[in-house]
């Protein structure tokens, strides 16, 4: 019995690896696609208005309330400890560090990389992609590439605007509820606020798109057969990556910060 | 010009083919027929290059396909045309986009060039007027043929069809039948087709391969009727549970 749980655990394991090799293999043959020309521009500005695009009205949402959560917390925190005043570092650095990167990364897979899997996904069940490969294309240029430059774009675009907003719906708690002087409010943000926390939090973001573009797609290039198999790619797209953004987020956080 | 040579491959650990081995000279149309799940796509695949076999050559005018790469694989495919079983038309394109695709990604034709092709093959498929149309806008029938004239308008040689006429009714299957006939004779094609469309199919082939137990048994067809007196072969074409062969 022992024996059989060893193996079990042993094959296990070698599955994983061999998935895990499959999907480093296809992330390399999309950067070789992304870097031999020509790139498909109309296709790469269709996948940032979904991706991006698309999204603004839920990152603003999302934003909005997450900063305004955060000036209630945080300054009833604060007060304990009298330190209202620096509200305005506390919500601008949690959000342009941590919260900002991360939410928009979970947002925007749970919105449009789930649509990118499925939609990869049924062409392959419906053998487009192979129609893409006998018209002697090759199909990551077309479908991979474009997703995963659109991915970087507007996963830094979208964490701009969740962070910018996530400041303001902390400055209508903070200041417009709690009173504040609004001068506390900015002025010790851009006392604490230094560009490596901004760049930090774009590369964070960068990196994010990343993992999304390249997770959701390979889990549709990659699908089973039939809408079963492309159900599960598509929610095993959406927990892998979420999984995958809060792991290197770990990584990321201890070498960039 | 096609020479299959003990194909063998395994998928999810059955063999579908264990040993296939046929020809098929240039301007002819062979048939691959045989019960459902005996490898007649799988085979397909293999001479389109989307499959590699595990074991044997799949030969196109001397060129093993199965260990053809990159721009050799490209190029070679650039004879080919193949018509999937359910179109495999892009959705998100019209019918005159789906059909202008290839001629726009892999050629350097002028738009009023391509509009002049794409317009000529919609034409020969019986078509015309349909460009504007989305795959979702086409009944089974016209996404077979849009299929068709976007296998057709990069002039391939070689045209593989897997499983036309499934799926629509008997006189659509019939019109579909006349039109692969008259593009076999007018553009000098050589073809392919897996079909389940017993015996209708012997009318525009020559040559048949029936694959059992892993491999092909071949005949010639003249006239619409096989030249063959295999028990195999005959059982299944003609219908009949009795015989060597016992289908569940």
């Amino acid at each position: 019995m022992l024996f059989r749980g060893v193996t079990s655990l042993g094959s296990k394991g070698v599955f994983s690896l061999s998935r895990a090799g499959s999907m480093g293999l296809f992330l390399c043959a999309s950067f070789a696609s992304l870097l031999t020309p020509p790139l498909k521009w109309k296709r790469v500005v269709r996948q940032i208005d979904f991706i991006g695009w698309q999204s603004i009205s839920l990152i603003c949402l999302t934003g909005a309330f997450t900063g305004m959560v955060l000036s209630l917390q945080g300054f009833n925190t604060l007060r304990r400890v009298g330190s209202e005043s620096l509200l305005g570092p506390l919500v601008a650095l949690s959000l342009i560090r941590e919260l900002g990167p991360v939410l928009t990364a979970l947002l925007v897979t749970g919105r449009a990389g789930s649509a990118i899997t499925a939609e990869i996904a049924i062409m392959r069940n419906n053998e487009q992609i192979d129609a893409i490969e006998l018209m002697g294309l090759n199909p990551l240029r077309y479908l991979v590439v474009p997703n995963i430059v659109a991915s970087l774009i507007a996963m830094v675009l979208l964490t701009w605007i969740f962070d910018v907003v996530g400041v303001l719906g902390g400055y209508v708690i903070g200041v417009r509820m709690l009173g504040l002087p609004v001068g506390t409010y900015f002025g010790e943000i851009s006392r604490y606020l230094e560009m490596s926390d901004i760049l930090g939090g774009t590369w964070k973001s960068l990196t994010f798109g990343l993992i999304m573009a390249w997770t959701c797609c390979y889990k549709g290039y990659t699908t089973g057969l039939g809408a079963e198999g492309a159900g599960r790619a598509t929610t095993q797209a959406v927990v892998r990556t979420s999984v995958l953004i809060l792991i290197w987020d770990f990584f990321m956080t201890s070498l960039v910060f | 010009m096609i020479e299959v040579s003990a194909v063998f491959k395994k998928l999810s650990g059955t063999e579908v083919l264990r040993g296939v081995s046929l020809s098929l000279e240039r301007g002819r149309f062979l048939a691959l027929i045989g019960p459902s799940g005996s490898g007649k796509s799988v085979l397909l695949k293999h001479l389109a290059g989307l499959i590699r076999p595990d074991r044997g050559h799949v030969l196109i005018d001397g060129v093993d396909v199965g260990a053809t790469r990159g721009r050799d694989l490209e190029q070679l495919r650039r004879r080919f045309g193949f018509l999937f079983q359910n179109g495999a038309l892009f959705d998100s394109l019209t019918s005159y986009d789906n059909i202008a695709f290839p001629l726009r990604e892999k050629t350097d034709l002028e738009e009023d060039e391509i509009r002049e092709k794409v317009s000529f093959v919609l034409e020969e498929v019986g078509l015309a007027g349909t460009e504007d149309k989305y795959p979702s806008e086409l009944s089974g029938g016209m996404v077979k043929r849009t299929a068709l004239a976007r296998a057709l308008v990069m002039d391939p040689e070689i045209i593989f069809f897997d499983e036309p006429t499934t799926g629509l009714d008997p006189i659509i299957a019939k019109s579909m039948l006349d039109l692969f006939d008259a593009c076999h004779h007018r553009l000098n094609l050589t073809g392919v087709i897996v079909s389940h469309n017993v015996p209708d199919i012997f009318r525009i082939v020559n040559r048949v391969a029936m694959l059992h137990d892993g491999k092909a048994i071949c005949a010639e067809v003249r006239d619409g009727a096989i030249q063959s007196d295999d028990p195999v072969l005959r059982q299944f074409t003609e219908g009949t549970q009795e015989g060597p062969v016992t289908y569940k």
